[in-house]
């Protein structure tokens, strides 16, 4: 009953991000996703700042309408390991399913589980809004896109694209290399696998990755990467 | 030697050590949210080996479908231990399995002799 009161108010919300939205780009400048520091965002319910997350997440959906083009496996809600377990599962059962080659199949759970384990470790949870995040993983005529989106701090989500800056730059010989240095020399720590997740990410998906980090107020952004994979 | 048995699930691998029957094996998806904590009954039993164990060989089977990079950053510990183990005169032998069309899988367990230094016995799944 809850959950139907809180789908309610959210579906009641969507429209007054709309006005909001559509009153920023009156103005001519979208605000919404490139803002430094959106000034609305803390006069918004929790509701609505979780709702900043859901339309991103429809909007990614709505990106795979069309000719050759197929969502396997999406989820927007919150994270916890028994999420990751379901989700990988569901994953692989779907690729399997739609026909996707072993090798693909693979690569795309290795990605995924990186992707959901830095959120689990990494994300941002608050009492707000706990830990969501949004997972998109679709078919793109011969080739999958994996993409996940959530709420970290700003420091380290700049932290994060550093890095990923550094990683782009690398052919494949150098991530290997460059791999193999991180787990020679890594000292585990408690939060375990830092480095070496990112670059498993950039591996697997031979560099073929983006991201980007919308601030959404002074302390916390989204955070969205997205890999390719090639059906080859 | 005590046995030791882990059940799998859909997040970490099978652990069974069962020296009654001489069999030794973690097998299955290795991504647990804390790989440090799974494997530590594993690092512990290596741990409590005792001298007069070092007659009883060992060979303990590796047989993964995935493994996460903190499970890879763990299992690298573990394997450091098995040879440092081995170089005070226990005989443990280590096997890893890998299916042909899993370069990935074999790639991993090539990394770790690189990077160890342990003789590792790689062996495709037929």
């Amino acid at each position: 009953m809850y959950d139907l009161v809180r789908q309610g108010r959210k579906f009641m919300m969507r429209p007054i991000i709309h006005i909001v939205r559509s009153f920023i780009n009156f103005a001519g400048r979208n605000l919404f996703f490139n803002a430094t520091k959106p000034f609305y965002f803390n006069l918004l319910t929790a509701e609505m700042k979780s709702s900043l997350l859901e339309e991103q997440y429809i909007g990614l959906l709505n990106r795979y309408n069309g000719p050759g083009k197929k969502v396997i496996t999406s989820f927007h809600g919150q994270m916890d390991e028994e999420r990751i377990s379901v989700l990988t599962y569901t994953a692989e059962h779907q690729l399997d399913k739609e026909g996707a080659r072993r090798g693909s199949v693979k690569k795309i759970f290795n990605i995924l589980i990186e992707m959901l384990q830095n959120i689990l470790l990494h994300g941002k949870v608050t009492e707000e809004v706990g830990n969501p995040f949004s997972l998109v993983i679709a078919q793109n005529v011969d080739e999958y896109e994996l993409s996940c989106t959530n709420l970290v701090e700003t420091e380290l989500a700049t932290k994060i694209a550093n890095s990923l800056d550094e990683l782009k730059k690398m052919n494949e010989k150098q991530l290997k290399t460059h791999y193999l240095e991180v787990l020679g020399n890594e000292q585990y720590s408690v939060k375990g696998g830092a480095g070496l997740g990112l670059i498993t990410i950039a591996l697997k998906c031979n560099n073929q990755f983006t991201f980007s980090s919308t601030p959404v107020n002074d302390k916390l952004s989204l955070f969205t990467i997205t890999a390719v994979i090639f059906d080859k | 030697m005590k046995k030791l048995f882990i059940k799998e699930t859909l997040n970490s691998p099978k652990v069974l050590f069962d020296p009654a029957k001489k069999r030794y094996e973690i097998a299955g998806k290795s991504f647990p949210e804390n790989s440090r904590n799974f494997y530590q009954p594993v690092l512990d039993w290596f741990a409590e080996l005792t001298e007069a164990e070092k007659s009883e060989k060992i060979t303990l089977a590796f047989t993964f479908e995935y493994i996460s990079s903190s499970s890879i950053i763990t299992l690298k510990q573990m394997l450091a231990k098995i040879k440092s183990l081995k170089s005070k005169g226990w005989d443990i032998e280590v096997l890893w399995y890998y299916e042909q069309n899993d370069p990935d899988i074999k790639e991993i367990g090539e990394e770790y002799t690189k990077l160890i230094g342990l003789d590792i016995q790689m062996v495709s799944k037929t």
